[in-house]
């Protein structure tokens, strides 16, 4: 038996890609009115802290 | 409207996306029966249905992130290694743009699609017997009624009306809102679901789903109908 999708399933798969329309996500988050910002924040603060690491090893 | 329908028994769906791109059944996405599921679930204790929806979504929110790009973007991608056989060589690497998390895996990543939150939250739901389903769609720009891209949410009865769980936002507030209110337009954005299931069957909306074909690939313009109208 091999892969079985019905047309939604294919559909949301071949179409389903964020990271080319973030800006769906961000409606939906402003909709229900998510703290989004803080939380991209709080990535890029430990990317930063990440770097920081990296530089002090090298 | 016209269902296409596919059981468990009738008709089986066959997906491929695992971590390794291994085969399962779609149903296999709901772990009711998952241990981790059922250790969140006994933490529940309430008895009133709209409770423990409450509490479930509020588990989801508050102990699964939306993975982030470090430019802020959703990230999809993933890769996977297994067994180490030298230095950075693994005998299996899997890199994919592509895949859903079952639930007892999105519990231990602690990090969530639309598809594996609602997924999650669906398991929860089912291991306390409360009918729900995940349901696939697409996201509508209320004001110009532009196609924004497909999402995944889930739906049950809360409060006497049929509801809609928005899994990726919350817990506060609660991310529960009225159907009929997100199909027309919830703050911006109109909710259409085209295909949904629960760990026993699986539903499709032919017509709707020809107009979002069509869509996707560029035969019509996109003209929604608002099915309130």
């Amino acid at each position: 038996m091999g892969v079985r999708k019905p047309l939604a399933l294919r559909l949301f798969e071949k179409f389903y890609n964020p990271m080319d329309k973030p800006e769906m996500q961000l409606k939906i988050w402003q909709a229900f009115d998510f703290d989004y910002e803080s939380e991209i924040e709080t990535v890029r603060e430990q990317i930063r802290e990440v770097k920081r690491k990296v530089k002090k090893v090298i | 409207m016209t269902l296409k329908r596919y059981t468990r028994n009738s008709k089986p769906i066959t997906v491929n996306y695992g971590l390794v791109s291994e085969l399962d059944y779609i149903f296999d996405y709901i772990q009711k029966d998952n241990p981790a599921v059922l250790d969140i679930v006994k933490r529940i204790r309430h008895k009133d249905p709209d409770r423990i929806i409450e509490e479930a979504t509020r588990t989801v929110c508050r102990l699964i992130k939306y993975p982030f790009t470090w430019k802020g973007k959703p990230s999809t991608e993933r890769k996977v290694l297994i067994f180490k056989a030298a230095g950075p060589i693994y005998h299996f690497e899997l890199s994919s743009k592509y895949g859903w998390l079952k639930p007892a895996q999105t519990l231990r990543v602690k990090y969530g699609l639309c598809i594996d939150t609602s997924l999650l939250l669906a398991s929860l739901l089912l291991a306390k017997n409360i009918p729900c389903k995940v349901v696939l769609g697409a996201i509508i720009d209320a004001k110009t009624k532009q196609f924004l891209g497909f999402h995944a949410w889930v739906e049950t009865t809360y409060k006497n009306k049929i509801c809609i769980i928005e899994t990726t936002a919350g817990p506060n507030p609660l991310p529960i809102i009225d159907k009929a209110a997100a199909e027309r337009g919830y703050r911006g954005i109109i909710y259409d679901g085209f295909a949904w299931f629960d760990d026993q069957e699986y539903f499709e909306d032919v017509k709707k789903l020809k107009k979002y074909d069509k869509l996707t690939r560029g035969v019509v313009e996109w003209e929604f109908e608002n099915p309130s109208h």
